[in-house]
């Protein structure tokens, strides 16, 4: 790199060689180091960089976002497919429920000795909620990564 | 040649199936932006507000169909916004306008003070007052922090068209502020 180039560099994208050009940024560096006049050709745009972040940044108001949010897309059909039940079983409050709820009846079963009919009821049980909850179950998880 | 990833790939594909918390999330992270890009190619509060939203509406139908890999989403939206701005340009260009846009003064910030605020102003004037291409440049460059090579893909010209758009602009923002600032501040303002 040459101080032509060095100089238009700073005269295009200012006194910051972070904002330079990728492939440039490690010629201009070593340029910087090397020549005792590089920081006198930052120094001027500096300043107009300083000046340019005056600009103050818009505020985004509370009615622009609402207004934003509202015509959103909603979720399609196949997210609803289980309805009430699928929502509270499968959102973030759900699932914690779902597995609080698993485990409490692991630990009941154990303790006080569950016989086979308990495991059969327990069996239909988790029959019953996957059913409920139909075949989106994968989707949502997936979404939910 | 490999594509480079999309940082929003996974928001907006979640965003496309109605999930809440991502189109909140994509509205926290890219209004903001939109806005101030708006704001600084317009000149007016109000019409930024119009442009934002608008590109959003475009955002919300783009999401369910959105496919990976012909460009980043984030300079998609860019695009669109451009569009609209200079679509509002020509507008106001081929209706003008009684008076000057609304251009209300945000008053000084407890943290930045009279003098930034003033100077804040000076500087949104002066970028008014640049021609709408070296704007352009100067916007997706210093303000919105876009690479050399996005701003240049954006505009639709090369790198070194961009490079020409940016010193003529920031040559034309620095006479500007050295002629508008006070005597004793034009030493400190490169006058």
């Amino acid at each position: 790199m040459d101080r032509d180039r060095f100089e238009n560099l700073a005269a295009a994208y200012g006194g910051d060689p972070r904002r330079w050009p990728a492939a440039e940024r490690d010629a201009a560096r070593a340029f910087l180091d090397a020549d005792p006049e590089a920081e006198r050709l930052l120094f001027e745009a500096r300043q107009l960089d300083a000046a340019l972040d005056a600009s103050p940044q818009p505020r985004v108001s509370r009615a622009l976002r609402d207004a934003i949010l509202a015509a959103a897309p909603q979720p399609g059909p196949e997210a609803k497919t289980g309805g009430f039940f699928h929502d509270l079983l499968f959102g973030g409050f759900g699932r914690g429920l779902m597995v609080a709820g698993l485990t409490a009846a692991a630990v009941l079963g154990v303790a006080i000795g569950a016989g086979v009919t308990q495991n059969v009821l327990s069996g239909v049980q988790a029959e019953a909620i996957v059913a409920e909850a139909g075949e989106p179950v994968l989707d949502e998880l997936e979404i939910l990564g | 040649m490999a594509r480079a990833a999309d940082p929003d790939e996974d928001l907006i594909r979640r965003v496309g199936r109605g999930e809440a918390a991502a189109v909140q999330a994509l509205v926290a992270r890219k209004l903001p932006r939109l806005l101030a890009l708006s704001r600084r190619m317009l000149g007016d509060a109000a019409e930024a507000e119009d442009v934002a939203q608008e590109a959003f509406l475009r955002a919300w139908k783009q999401a369910p169909k959105w496919v990976p890999g012909a460009a980043k989403f984030d300079t998609w939206l860019h695009r669109v916004t451009l569009n609209l701005c200079y679509d509002r340009l020509r507008r106001n260009r081929e209706t003008p306008m009684a008076e000057p846009p609304d251009r209300p003064d945000p008053g000084p910030a407890p943290d930045r003070g009279l003098e930034a605020s003033e100077l804040g102003s000076q500087v949104d004037r002066a970028l008014q007052a640049l021609p709408e291409r070296q704007r352009e440049a100067i916007v997706l460059c210093h303000y919105q922090e876009l690479s050399n090579i996005e701003a240049a893909e954006l505009m639709g010209i090369s790198v070194e068209a961009l490079e020409s758009l940016l010193s003529r602009g920031r040559r034309a923002l620095r006479t500007a502020l050295a002629e508008l600032a006070p005597p004793s501040a034009k030493s400190v303002r490169g006058g």
